[in-house]
């Protein structure tokens, strides 16, 4: 270990339907937009769904370059632009990538060498020029949280010094096929934690955030980052815990490793994926946890589910709240009714934001939590 | 530093521990063997028979290291970690259930679309071992056990975990290996 245990997070991005930046992203927000549409066609077999996506990209690659490469190269150079790195020749910047299923309309195509996971990572490192470490996580929908909690602990073992932590994932017929045939889409927009609420919208887009062990690299304030944990509920590979034991673990890990009570959380940004088992799970989780009365939200309702991608896009949000001192509303809500009660924001809160949760949860039954603070 | 404790290997149709060959098969699909595997073990587990091919090769390995290795039993659940690589992801399983997605009649299989992720394998492992300590799965374009042992080490270093199960674990095609270990810190 290291003996400098500050480790920061910032220089976020964030592409989706709503913007090409953070800033863009968490304005739209505050202005009650969402990127979940009607999507005519989506289902198997030929079903109006409801989806997040991105209609155009006017991102710099074009042409031959995968969709899910475009928005990658995109958010890592946005992000990089908010640093003062140069990644030609240092090999102590890690980059982190974490998806779901990567390259899938390759497969969707036949083409089962160029979908591999490693080739598309390859691309991402040539095409921005690193050459350092390179990781794929592939967690369920907890690799984008999972990214960064290895991204901390990269660094506070003295494996980088710099970790640059990018998540993707699009929205394909495989996904939502797949999401449909487990009865899993809702049949509307999601509503985390609301009553009525009935299933998932699926998202697309990218997100990045970069963490280091040196303040000055970027330009503007980053924000500490007090790492995580993650944890198995050890109970079904697709159905959430019903006593939430994995998350609640990774909670108190988390919790625990930074010395931190829950008297000073501010805010949880939830996973709230607006299916009925796993709002309920995350319900139960929090009580036992404690954090029954702490303000959350799910940010679903505004990007949908981007899975891989959910975890960088989400924690960039925090970033933002705490850049703006605002907590978004839990966008979708109409009425709360979950397994045991949570304090859902329904409206937008201007409030200092100064210890943030963030969770996951995913299948595999995995779990992650981390913790960011604001000293500035 | 690393010390492992033990190596289970499953490839060619055997499975070999600390380099001495346990269980062969004459041949045959892959997955006739990994019954046969099963049976060989005892594993008494009939969820094995609903998973993947990816699962139950993961599965059958980590089967083998705790029968073979009973000592870590003496772990808490907390602190077992799952630190797992491969190259293909679900690409195998992937590839099963977009053919019926694609088929001219569209089919949708929930019990394939389940194991179209690479980590669900750690999901069957810890659910049959009640091990609820951390997981991470790394997909990269081979077999790198640098690559397996540093974020083994970063999980024992950070006191997040005493033990890590590591692995490799790819089925693609019918071609398959698993590569299981048990890490601990040097000097425990």
């Amino acid at each position: 270990m290291r003996n400098t245990p500050e480790i920061y997070m910032g220089a976020e991005n964030i592409i989706s339907p709503l913007g090409p930046t953070a800033a863009a992203n968490f304005a739209a927000c505050l202005n009650n937009h969402t990127g979940i549409a009607e999507y005519p066609n989506g289902g198997l077999n030929g079903e109006t769904l409801f989806a997040s996506r991105i209609s155009q990209m006017s991102v710099a690659l074009k042409g031959k370059h995968s969709r899910i490469l475009q928005l990658l190269y995109a958010s890592v150079i946005e992000s990089v632009l908010q640093t003062n790195l140069t990644l030609q020749g240092n090999q102590r910047i890690a980059l982190i990538f974490s998806t779901t299923k990567g390259d899938i309309e390759a497969l969707e195509q036949g083409d089962n060498e160029t979908a591999h996971l490693g080739n598309l990572q390859q691309q991402l490192s040539d095409l921005i020029n690193h050459s350092g470490l390179a990781q794929v996580v592939s967690n369920a929908c907890i690799s984008g949280s999972a990214a960064l909690v290895l991204a901390h602990d990269l660094i506070s073992t003295n494996h980088a010094d710099h970790v640059i932590v990018t998540g993707a994932d699009v929205v394909s017929r495989f996904t939502t096929t797949g999401f449909q045939s487990l009865h899993a889409l809702g049949s509307s927009a999601c509503r985390p934690f609301c009553k009525t609420r009935s299933g998932v919208s699926l998202g697309e887009g990218a997100a990045t955030i970069i963490v280091s062990a040196d303040k000055r690299i970027y330009k503007t304030a980053p924000y500490l980052f007090l790492g995580g944990a993650t944890s198995n509920d050890a109970n079904h590979i697709s159905g959430p815990s019903r006593t939430g034991e994995g998350l609640y673990r990774a909670i108190q890990k988390t919790l625990h490793r930074a010395n931190v009570a829950v008297s000073i959380i501010d805010f949880i940004s939830a996973h709230g994926t607006g299916t009925l088992y796993n709002d309920d799970m995350e319900s139960i989780a929090f009580n036992r946890a404690g954090l029954a009365a702490t303000p959350l939200n799910s940010m679903k309702g505004y990007f949908g589910h981007t899975l891989g991608a959910a975890g960088v896009i989400e924690t960039a949000m925090c970033l933002q709240s705490m850049r703006n001192n605002t907590l978004l509303k839990n966008i979708g809500m109409v009425e709360p009714g979950t397994a045991q009660p949570v304090n859902v924001l329904t409206q937008h809160l201007q409030t200092p934001v100064n210890m943030v949760l963030k969770t996951a949860s995913g299948f595999g039954g995995c779990n992650a939590a981390l913790l960011i603070k604001n000293t500035n | 530093m690393l010390q492992t404790l033990i190596n289970c290997q499953i490839a060619n149709h055997a499975l070999t521990i600390n380099g001495k060959q346990q269980f062969v098969a004459d041949g045959g699909e892959p997955e006739a063997f990994f019954k046969q595997l099963y049976q060989h073990l005892n594993c008494e587990y009939p969820k094995f028979y609903k998973m993947d091919a990816q699962s139950k090769l993961g599965f059958l390995a980590v089967e083998a290291l705790v029968q073979h290795y009973p000592g870590i039993k003496k772990f808490s659940d907390d602190d077992v970690a799952l630190v797992f690589s491969n190259r293909s992801s679900s690409l195998d399983t992937d590839a099963r259930f977009w053919k019926g997605v694609a088929a001219a009649e569209p089919v949708a299989s929930p019990a394939l679309f389940v194991y179209t992720l690479p980590n669900i394998v750690q999901g069957e492992i810890a659910i049959r071992n009640k091990w609820y300590g951390e997981n991470i799965f790394l997909v990269g374009e081979e077999y790198n056990p640098k690559q397996l042992y540093q974020n083994a080490e970063i999980l024992l270093q950070t006191g997040k975990a005493n033990a890590v199960v590591a692995m490799w674990v790819d089925f693609m095609e019918g071609q398959y290996q698993a590569v299981c270990e048990l890490l601990i810190s040097k000097g425990e």
